[in-house]
């Protein structure tokens, strides 16, 4: 049975977050940069909130932490776990299809 | 360095919301460094110090928010965090009745594994072994409330379910204990729930409560030490923040109460502590009740037991001391209460619930006691061989008891519950039983001075209390013994029966009893048996002694009535009291 999954969470974050320590492992700080120059800032949000997805997500065994000493500072760096890797590729099927689905419509609007 | 306003709150707000310590250091420390990264950003940037904070407060969101966040996330990864309710209010009396059963079980696992079944005869025969025993199974059962109840709040802890789940949890363990009930007593192994606490158990997980309640509080003080930097900086910084800390102070207690299901919690606990201080209130006044009721209530009434409808048949025995049996003329010696041995089980050894092996009050319910403080005659102090562990091995004790009262020479023998254990306790059938009272009237067949001895009384009223059902005799057994008892004294001058199956349904029934002539009036003879239904009181053994003196006189001794006490109450505060009146004139 799935567990619940709060309302916080609500895939996109999980998505992003997977998406972007998959490709290496970065810190809290270093991530929200990342979502802020790949999207080109189009999220706005609180940057504290990114630590309660990524506590949880390291929670559910889908990422995994460490702190480690880089350039004379100290920082907990995550990254995916075998099981968040399984985790991302179900979620990017799933947003490929939606995203898919919704820029049909869109198209068929436009038409 | 003094941490930043923002941290600090996020941090107090953790410890607010029970995150574990370990948990908020790592929790704070990363956000501590994030704040630390968009800070040294802005200055980077060319903002002064203080503009860079401020932006990185800003930056960074409100941090009430995010540790709400973060406990909610820990919170929702965890089956405890998402069930609380279940978790930590209904799991816990289960838990710990499961934890009780399997200590007592795994107690008398050990013990079976390291004794056999016959040294373990002779271990509790000698008192010693059963009280192991039963030290073992208070320890196991103090043990397994220790245990569910840490490990509910390990649970409530590790889950970020926060302290006060956790204290509810003990709040819960708690009244489970008050509750509940495992042990093991003399008569019998038993699980279930009763009025009767083991405190120690009550305290255990309210100890554990007040434990995390101050462990909580300091780590609240400390943390506001720390983020008490003073308000003006903390309004610039956090306008937001502070209004909301504001709006909750001016809040109304009452509208607190409704919104927030902690206070609901905190509201159970203390019903709950309210309600066990009442029971524990009654529970103290209950024990005081039967020093007090013979002053109030004994006022003996010296009238004719014949002329009384509602006398029970035990009266009519009792009543019929006046005429002495010529048959008696012959068998008393010249002082027949001169040196009077007593044999028999707990109620005649004097046993209470309250201490199963003994103690100050046991002493108070000593058969013996009260036989000594109804003798006006000059008389020796009355000899108690009686044994509360004789239902362990009737025959191997009752032998014991009858050489020992044989070589002390004895002016009578007073055995109330001698043959008790011969009818009940072991015995698959009926015949069984009757065999096993066959034996036991044989062993006394050795007494050759006045003997007064008690029937078989239905005790079946202690059911699940004292004995077990596979103890208790039928009543075609019962009626069996006592016919068979009957025929047994019929061909023996020196016997005469304690009528004490009418005693015990008499006083069941809360009927009028009387003892040589003075009645105690219906509804006033129920104190006179324990709540276990099998044991007398203290004011019981005064009246059972009187009646079995009364019995005596009826057919065993020829002596002057006027050697006796035959009050009642002064008969009850005198051997309560411990009054040595061997030596005293009336």
């Amino acid at each position: 049975m799935n567990k619940t999954n709060p309302s916080f969470l609500n895939g996109v974050p999980e998505l992003l977050l997977l998406k972007l320590l998959s490709r290496r492992e970065m810190y809290g700080y270093e991530i929200v940069k990342a979502i802020q120059a790949e999207t080109k800032e189009t999220f706005s949000f609180g940057e504290g909130c990114i630590y309660p997805y990524l506590h949880y997500l390291e929670k559910e065994k889908l990422l995994s932490g460490e702190r480690k000493e880089v350039a004379g500072r100290s920082r907990h760096y995550y990254r995916v776990t075998p099981r968040g890797r399984k985790r991302l590729d179900q979620l990017a099927t799933q947003w490929n299809r939606v995203a898919a689905g919704i820029a049909l419509v869109m198209e068929g609007q436009r038409a | 360095m003094p941490k930043p306003v923002a941290i600090a709150r996020l941090e107090r707000r953790l410890a607010e919301l029970g995150c574990p310590t370990q948990q908020r250091e790592r929790r704070v420390r990363e956000i501590a460094d994030h704040y630390e990264d968009l800070k040294v950003a802005g200055l980077e940037e060319g903002l002064s110090e203080a503009a860079a904070e401020a932006r990185a407060n800003e930056l960074l969101g409100e941090p009430v928010a995010i540790a709400e966040q973060l406990a909610a996330a820990l919170r929702q990864s965890s089956w405890w965090g998402r069930h609380r309710i279940i978790g930590f209010c209904l799991l816990p009396p289960l838990g710990i009745f499961v934890a009780s059963v399997l200590s007592l079980f795994a107690v008398l696992g050990c013990l079976r594994f390291c004794f056999s079944a016959s040294e373990w005869r002779v271990l509790a025969d000698q008192g010693s072994g059963f009280r192991l025993l039963v030290l073992a199974v208070e320890l196991g059962s103090y043990a397994s409330t220790a245990g569910i109840s840490i490990l509910f709040c390990w649970l409530a802890q590790r889950s970020n379910s926060g302290h006060r789940w956790a204290m509810l949890a003990c709040g819960v363990c708690s009244l489970q204990s008050y509750f509940g009930y495992c042990r093991i007593s003399p008569h019998a192994v038993s699980i279930g729930y009763s009025l009767s606490p083991d405190w120690i158990c009550v305290l255990i997980p309210l100890c554990l409560a007040a434990v995390i309640w101050a462990r909580q509080s300091r780590a609240s003080t400390m943390l506001n030490a720390v983020s008490d930097q003073g308000p003006d900086f903390a309004e610039a910084v956090l306008g937001s923040a502070e209004g909301f800390f504001a709006d909750n102070h001016s809040e109304r207690w009452w509208r607190k109460l409704i919104a927030y299901p902690t206070y609901w919690v905190l509201a159970v606990i203390t019903l709950a502590l309210v309600l066990l201080g009442l029971l524990a209130w009654a529970e103290i006044a209950r024990d005081k009740l039967p020093r007090q009721i013979p002053k109030e209530n004994w006022h003996a009434e010296r009238v004719s037991a014949a002329q009384s409808p509602n006398v029970s048949p035990l009266n009519r025995v009792a009543n019929n001391s006046g005429g002495v049996s010529s048959q008696a003329n012959n068998l008393t010696n010249t002082l027949p209460w001169q040196r009077i041995v007593m044999i028999g089980a707990s109620a005649t050894a004097g046993f209470t619930e309250a201490e199963l092996f003994g103690g100050p009050q046991t002493a108070q319910y000593k058969l013996s006691r009260y036989i000594d403080a109804a003798l006006i005659a000059p008389h020796e102090a009355v000899r108690s061989l009686a044994s509360r562990f004789f239902f362990l091995q009737p025959e191997v004790e009752a032998q014991r008891q009858i050489d020992l009262a044989l070589e002390s020479k004895p002016s009578m023998v007073i055995g109330v519950d001698f043959l008790f254990w011969f009818c009940y306790g072991e015995g698959q059938t009926d015949r069984d039983r009757l065999a096993r009272f066959e034996k036991g009237l044989k062993l006394l067949d050795g007494f050759s001075c006045p003997l007064i001895l008690g029937d078989i009384p239905d005790a079946s009223g202690a059911i699940n209390r004292m004995l077990t059902p596979d103890e208790i005799p039928s009543t075609t057994a019962m009626a069996a013994a006592n016919r068979r008892l009957k025929e047994w004294v019929a061909v023996r001058h020196n016997v005469v029966i304690l009528p004490l199956s009418a005693f015990m349904r008499t006083v069941i029934a809360n009927e009028a009893l009387s003892v040589h002539g003075r009645t105690l009036p219906a509804g006033k003879t129920g104190i006179l048996l324990q709540t276990d239904r099998l044991h007398p009181s203290a004011p019981g053994c005064a009246v059972l002694a009187l009646t079995a003196l009364d019995t005596a006189l009826s057919k065993v001794i020829n002596d002057d009535p006027k050697q006796i006490r035959w009050d009642p109450q002064e008969v009850f505060r005198r051997g309560y009291n411990g009054s040595q009146p061997a030596a005293e004139k009336p």
